[in-house]
C-alpha cells in the first residue's frame, strides 16, 4: 500500500518519444506514394523484401514487382522451407521483367521444379542467370527457352551432370558465359552451341567435361578474355578433345590444367596477355610437351607470358 | 541558412535563387544545386519563359510541402554532390572528394531519427531530387534489413490488420525467409524479465520493539458493511509493492492503486 504521488516513479521518457515518433511516421507513411516504396523494396535482399508481405494488407503484394530474385538454398537442412519458398514466390510475383536471378539449391528428387524456376525467370526476360545446382538424384534438363532468351546478358552455370542442349540454340545478347562441372555429350549439339554466340566478350570454362567430342570450334567473333580450368580428375577419353579457339578479338587467354585436351588458339594478333599454369604429369610428358607447344604457336603477338614453373620444364623438353 | 539578403560578394559567378519553406523561411541557394531539384528546375524554366528580366535571386520558389529544416539537409547533401556545371578535376581530387562525401554521408546517417528519414524522402520525391532520393531511400533500406516485422511495422507505424491465422499462414509460406530474424517481441520480453524480483521468505521475526506501524495514509476504520470488524482486514509490511493485473489498467483507474 503506498500513496497516491509522494513515491511515484516518474514516467519513463522514452515511451513518450517512441509514441511521438511513431505518430509523425504515421503522417509520413501516407506522404510515401507506392513507387517509393517498391524502389526501396527493390533494394532489400529478397528475403527481406518478401517479409514485408506480412506488415500489413497494404504491403501484401507490395513486393511481387522486385526486379532481382535471388535464391540461396545450399543448406540440406532447411530444404523444404527453402522449396516451399521459391515455389510460392514465383507463384505470386507478377509479369514485370525479372533483372537478375540466382538459384542455388540441392536438387534431390525435384528435377522438374528446378527446370520449372528457370523456366519461369527466362519468361519474365531476365537478364543475368546465376545457376549453381547439386545433388541430382534422377537425370535434370534445363528449359529449352533458356537457349533462345534474347535478353539474357550473363549466364553462370554451376551443373555436375550432362548438358543436354536443344536443336535450337541463340543467345543473341549473351556476353559472359561461365560454365562449371558441366560435361559436354554431344559433338554437333556442342559445336552450334560454341558457334551461337555473336556478342560474347567473356567464356570461363571450370573443371568441364568432353565426352565422345573429338573437335570443337570456339568461334565467338567478339571474345575477349576466354579462361580454361581443367580438371585435375580426368574423365574423358585418352586423346581428349581438339578445342580450337579463333581469337580474332581475343586480348586474354588464361589456362589451368594439365592438359588433358588439346588447345589451339587461331587468328590471334590481338593477343596481349597469356597465363599457362602446367600441372605436372610425369607419365604423360611427351603428352603434355605437344600440348603446349601447339598451344604456344598461337602466342606470336603476345607482349605478356605468364607461365608456371613447371611449364617452363615443358618447353626446356621441347627445346631438347 | 536562411538569408533574405542580395548575394554580398560581387565577384561571384554563379547566381542564386530563392527558394521559401513551408514554414516560411526563405533560403538563398547557388543555382548549380537548385537546379537539382527538378521541380525547381522546371518552375525556375517556366517562370523564365514568362519574365525574362525576373532572374535569379528576385524570383522567391515556394516549396510548400517542405519544411526548412528538411530544405537545410536536402541542400547541403546536395552543395557535397559532383556539380555538373563544374571544371573537371584530375583523378587526386575527384578521389579526395569522393572520401569527403562518404565521411559526410556516414555523419548523417549516424545522427539521423527514423522520422526524419521519411521526412526526408518526401521531400526529395516532391523536388524530384534524382541523387537525394537514391541516396535516402538505400539508406531506409539499409536500416529495415534484417530487421524483424515487428520492428519494421514500429517504424513505418503500420498498424497490423491482418487476422492471426493470416499472419500465421504467410509466416508458415515464408518460413524460410523469417529464419534468423530475432523477433522484436523476444528483445522486449528479455527487457521485462529484468524488471521482475523474487521473493526469499526471510522467516518469522519475533520481538522486533517498537512494533511495526501501519503508515498514516493507510486506511483504519470501520468496515462498511458490518461495524464489528475493523479496517484493515488483513495487513503487510512495505511500501511501492509491485503487483501484477490482469487488464490494461488497474482496479481503480488510477496511476497507483493501494
Amino acid at each position: 500500500m503506498d500513496g497516491s504521488g509522494l513515491t511515484q516513479q516518474p514516467k519513463k521518457p522514452e515511451l513518450n518519444e517512441e509514441l511521438d515518433v511513431v505518430d509523425r511516421n504515421i503522417k509520413c507513411l501516407h506522404n510515401l506514394p507506392e513507387e517509393i516504396l517498391r524502389y526501396i523494396l527493390s533494394l532489400l535482399p529478397t528475403k527481406d523484401a518478401i517479409r514485408t508481405s506480412v506488415l500489413c494488407k497494404r504491403w501484401e503484394y507490395l513486393w511481387t514487382s522486385i526486379p532481382n530474385l535471388h535464391f540461396d538454398g545450399l543448406e540440406l537442412a532447411k530444404r523444404k522451407h527453402f522449396m516451399n519458398f521459391v515455389e510460392r514466390v514465383l507463384l505470386l510475383r507478377d509479369s514485370s521483367d525479372i533483372k537478375t536471378f540466382t538459384l542455388y539449391c540441392d536438387v534431390l528428387h525435384d528435377a522438374s521444379h528446378a527446370s520449372a524456376w528457370i523456366s519461369a525467370a527466362v519468361r519474365r526476360n531476365v537478364q543475368q542467370l546465376d545457376i549453381r545446382l547439386c545433388n541430382f538424384r534422377e537425370p535434370f534438363s534445363l528449359p529449352h527457352s533458356l537457349f533462345t532468351c534474347m535478353t539474357l546478358t550473363e549466364l553462370e552455370l554451376e551443373m555436375p551432370c550432362i548438358l543436354k542442349l536443344p536443336p535450337t540454340i541463340c543467345f543473341t545478347n549473351l556476353k559472359t558465359l561461365k560454365f562449371r562441372y558441366v560435361t559436354f555429350s554431344s559433338e554437333y549439339l556442342t559445336q552450334k552451341l560454341f558457334s551461337g554466340l555473336p556478342v560474347l566478350e567473356d567464356l570461363d570454362l571450370r573443371d568441364c567435361n568432353w565426352v565422345n567430342i573429338k573437335v570443337v570450334s570456339i568461334s565467338a567473333p567478339k571474345l575477349l578474355d576466354i579462361s580454361i580450368t581443367e580438371d585435375t580428375e580426368n574423365q574423358n577419353d585418352e586423346k581428349g578433345c581438339q578445342v580450337l579457339i579463333s581469337g580474332v578479338s581475343l586480348n586474354v587467354f588464361y589456362y589451368y590444367g594439365e592438359f588433358y585436351n588439346e588447345y589451339r588458339v587461331y587468328n590471334s594478333s590481338s593477343l596481349v596477355d597469356a597465363s599457362i599454369f602446367v600441372a605436372w604429369s610425369p607419365h604423360r610428358q611427351r603428352q603434355v610437351a605437344h600440348r603446349m607447344y601447339v598451344l604456344l604457336t598461337g602466342f606470336y603477338s603476345v607482349k605478356k607470358l605468364l607461365l608456371t614453373d613447371q611449364a617452363l620444364e615443358v618447353c626446356f623438353l621441347l627445346s631438347l | 541558412m536562411s538569408n533574405t539578403s542580395e548575394n554580398p560578394n560581387p565577384s561571384s559567378s554563379s547566381a542564386k535563387m530563392t527558394l521559401k519553406t513551408s514554414d516560411n523561411e526563405l533560403f538563398e541557394v547557388e543555382e548549380a544545386v537548385a537546379m537539382k531539384f527538378c521541380t525547381v528546375k522546371q518552375y525556375f524554366e517556366d517562370e523564365k519563359d514568362s519574365d525574362v528580366a525576373a532572374r535569379g535571386s528576385t524570383t522567391v520558389i515556394p516549396l510548400p510541402n517542405v519544411h526548412s529544416a528538411v530544405l537545410t539537409m536536402l541542400i547541403s547533401y546536395g552543395k557535397k554532390l559532383p556539380q555538373s556545371n563544374a571544371v573537371a578535376d584530375n583523378h587526386e581530387e575527384e578521389e579526395t572528394k569522393k572520401k569527403e562525401r562518404k565521411k559526410y554521408e556516414q555523419g548523417l546517417l549516424k545522427n539521423l531519427m527514423p522520422g526524419e528519414l521519411l521526412d526526408l524522402i518526401s521531400a526529395a520525391n516532391y523536388l524530384d531530387f534524382k541523387e537525394g532520393l537514391e541516396f535516402f531511400n538505400q539508406a531506409l533500406a539499409d536500416h529495415i534489413q534484417n530487421k524483424s516485422v515487428e520492428y519494421v511495422r514500429k517504424f513505418f507505424g503500420i498498424k497490423n490488420d491482418y487476422e492471426p491465422h493470416e499472419e500465421e499462414k504467410y509466416r508458415e509460406e515464408y518460413a524460410w525467409a523469417f529464419e534468423g530474424i530475432e523477433c522484436w517481441l523476444i528483445g522486449e520480453l528479455k527487457q521485462f524479465m529484468a524488471k521482475t524480483k523474487t521473493l526469499d521468505i526471510a522467516g518469522t521475526l519475533l520481538g522486533i520493539k517498537p512494533a511495526l506501524i501501519v503508515a498514516s495514509f493507510s486506511v483504519r476504520g470501520l468496515n462498511s458493511l458490518d461495524s464489528n470488524i475493523l479496517k484493515p482486514e488483513m495487513i503487510a509490511p512495505g511500501e511501492n509493492i509491485l503487483a501484477a493485473w490482469i487488464n490494461a489498467i488497474g482496479p481503480t483507474g488510477l496511476d497507483s492503486n493501494t
